[in-house]
């Protein structure tokens, strides 16, 4: 048994875990907060019960949001820009392949391709936030039905997390 | 082994002059008698450990964020300790599984840090960061079972990133050929070539399927994995991939047997898959022609692609006619009985893959499958008796 080696893999687990825990933290402080609107879901996770499926109204846009020729394959990155509209929430303003500086007061989103929906010409992607976890008996209740405001904090990292649900 | 069986068992090979009364008191000498208590504690301790770890995890969502982080640090630190002591001074098996218990915790660790705090992935990456730790823990030990968790680990995640993300990802999969690929090299064993051989052809699946390519590739990725296994420099144990290999592809042709052949279902090919596999399976004739058995080119057999023409199905079914009907009278002629047995499974198999396929559709059921049990078993007595002839022939 190599004694220092040991030391070193136990040691970057639990670094692993309390960079996972402080990083968490530092969004708070280092973080963008946009506010996203949802649309209703129709609940039919195997799983719901413990956390609600969200769906939000960016992650669906039209064919000429689509800054590109080609339509991209399911699961390839593509790059949401969002800008507040008056009432505080975020907006689309267009989707593309590549990543690029958004400009001031916009905000760039990481997603991934889902598909392309013909008939409605629209685009379906995900910002991977889909699901919000809710411990049990702390009187949250959540109709995931129903449209909601959620608040997010992205990370200059490209970290996400959500900080509440309206 | 344990003293006791040696003590006994060692009592008849003196008997049978296989050793002397001296060699054998050297040799129980290195058996020395242990204490039980050493295990009793351990299990204590693991009693313990796990009583707290129940009661903690019944009460999880009840903990504030900080008391979460701080038991699931202390857990993953205090069983790794443990472990470690334990397998150094006391026994090597219970400081396993300590360790083990350990990854477990990391691995949970991980999950739970994810839900706790909300976060999202694009990936498979929480796997890559545990079979990352499996790994590590491999490189210090290297023990089997720690070979298998880490496999075990880079295969679920491999599964999970397919289902999940539709995606082959990446690291996992060079962590995988390069990481254990070298550690199987230097140090494996026919099992755990095994194992990792078929973790290699679940592999395949999510890698050809994530990317939606056509199945036929599976062709190539089983053909490359074959001639590893024969590559004249490759280690002994390593043959078993070959073993596998064979396995996986005769398993594609069954499937072809049955999907194959209806003029709808044509397969679009693509030329750079003839090329690759016209070099591979050349490469794989020569390195056949050079080895000393001379009959390993009846496995290639399998590695040919038939989809390409009409009547694919006809066409794999006399593949694996070839490949049941070459190993048996390979068998028969050098008197091998495991080849024999090799053909004679293999033929029963495709016996009822071409019965099923030709006879299904316009059979009544109970005569299909009374008919189809009466020529297996006039095809088994057949088989069986000439295989102990040439087992016969072996004995004496």
């Amino acid at each position: 048994m190599k004694r220092g080696l040991f030391y070193l893999v136990v040691a970057l687990q639990a670094l692993f875990l309390v960079t996972m825990s402080v990083s968490y933290y530092a969004m708070d402080h280092w973080g963008e907060k946009i506010k996203l609107e949802t649309e209703p879901v129709d609940p039919r996770d195997p799983f719901y019960g413990d956390y609600v499926t969200l769906q939000y109204e960016i992650e669906s846009f039209s064919e000429d949001q689509w800054r590109a020729e080609q339509i991209p394959n399911r699961g390839d990155i593509v790059y949401l820009i969002v800008e507040e509209d008056g009432e505080g929430t975020f907006e689309l303003v267009e989707a593309s392949p590549h990543s690029s500086e958004p400009s001031e007061g916009q905000v760039e989103l990481k997603a991934k391709y889902e598909w392309h929906n013909r008939t409605e010409q629209i685009h379906q992607v995900s910002i991977g936030l889909d699901r919000y976890f809710i411990e049990e008996n702390t009187g949250e209740d959540f109709e995931q039905t129903e449209q909601h405001v959620v608040e997010v904090i992205q990370a200059p990292w490209g970290q996400r997390k959500i900080t509440s649900i309206e | 082994m344990n003293r006791g069986q040696l003590e006994k068992e060692s009592g008849d090979w003196v008997k049978d002059g296989i050793i002397t009364t001296a060699q054998r008191n050297r040799i129980l000498s290195r058996y020395e008698k242990k204490s039980g208590h050493p295990v009793l504690l351990t299990f204590a301790a693991l009693f313990i450990g796990l009583g707290f770890l129940t009661f903690i995890a019944s009460n999880w969502s009840a903990l504030p964020d900080m008391v979460k982080m701080s038991v699931l640090l202390f857990f993953l630190v205090a069983f790794y300790g443990v472990g470690a002591w334990v397998y150094q001074s006391r026994s090597k098996a219970v400081g396993l599984s300590l360790l083990l218990i350990a990854l477990c915790v990391f691995g949970s660790g991980i999950f739970l840090t994810g839900q706790m705090y909300n976060f999202t992935s694009f990936s498979a990456f929480p796997f890559l960061v545990w079979s990352l730790a499996a790994f590590g823990l491999l490189i210090v030990f290297q023990e089997s079972i720690v070979f298998i968790a880490a496999l075990i680990i880079i295969t679920a995640g491999q599964i999970y990133s397919g289902s999940m993300y539709q995606d082959f990802y990446i690291p996992l999969g060079v962590l995988f050929l390069a990481g254990m690929g070298w550690v199987l090299y230097r140090k494996g064993n026919r099992l755990l070539t095994a194992l990792f051989a078929v973790s290699y052809a679940i592999q395949s699946l999510v890698f050809i399927f994530s990317y939606n390519w056509s199945y036929y590739w599976l062709i190539l990725l089983f053909l490359l994995l074959y001639i590893v296994s024969h590559l004249p420099y490759g280690q002994v144990h390593l043959r078993t991939f070959g073993s596998i290999a064979v396995l996986s592809i005769f398993t594609v042709n069954v499937f072809q047997v049955f999907l194959l052949g209806f003029e709808s279902e044509d397969v679009e090919y693509s030329n750079l898959f003839f090329l690759g596999w016209s070099i591979l399976f050349i490469y794989a004739v020569i390195q056949s022609a050079m080895e000393s058995t001379k009959f390993n080119w009846i496995d290639l057999l399998l590695f040919i692609p038939v989809f390409r023409i009409g009547a694919g199905d006809l066409l794999s079914l006399l593949l694996l006619f070839a490949y049941s009907l070459g190993w048996l009278l390979a068998g028969y002629r050098k008197e091998r009985s495991d080849w024999v047995a090799k053909g004679t499974a293999a033929l029963l198999i495709t016996t009822f893959v071409a019965y099923f396929q030709l006879a299904w559709a316009f059979m009544d059921r109970s005569i299909f499958f009374f008919t189809g049990g009466l020529i297996l078993f006039v095809l088994s007595y057949f088989l069986e008796r000439k295989r102990r002839q040439v087992k016969g022939g072996e004995t004496e």
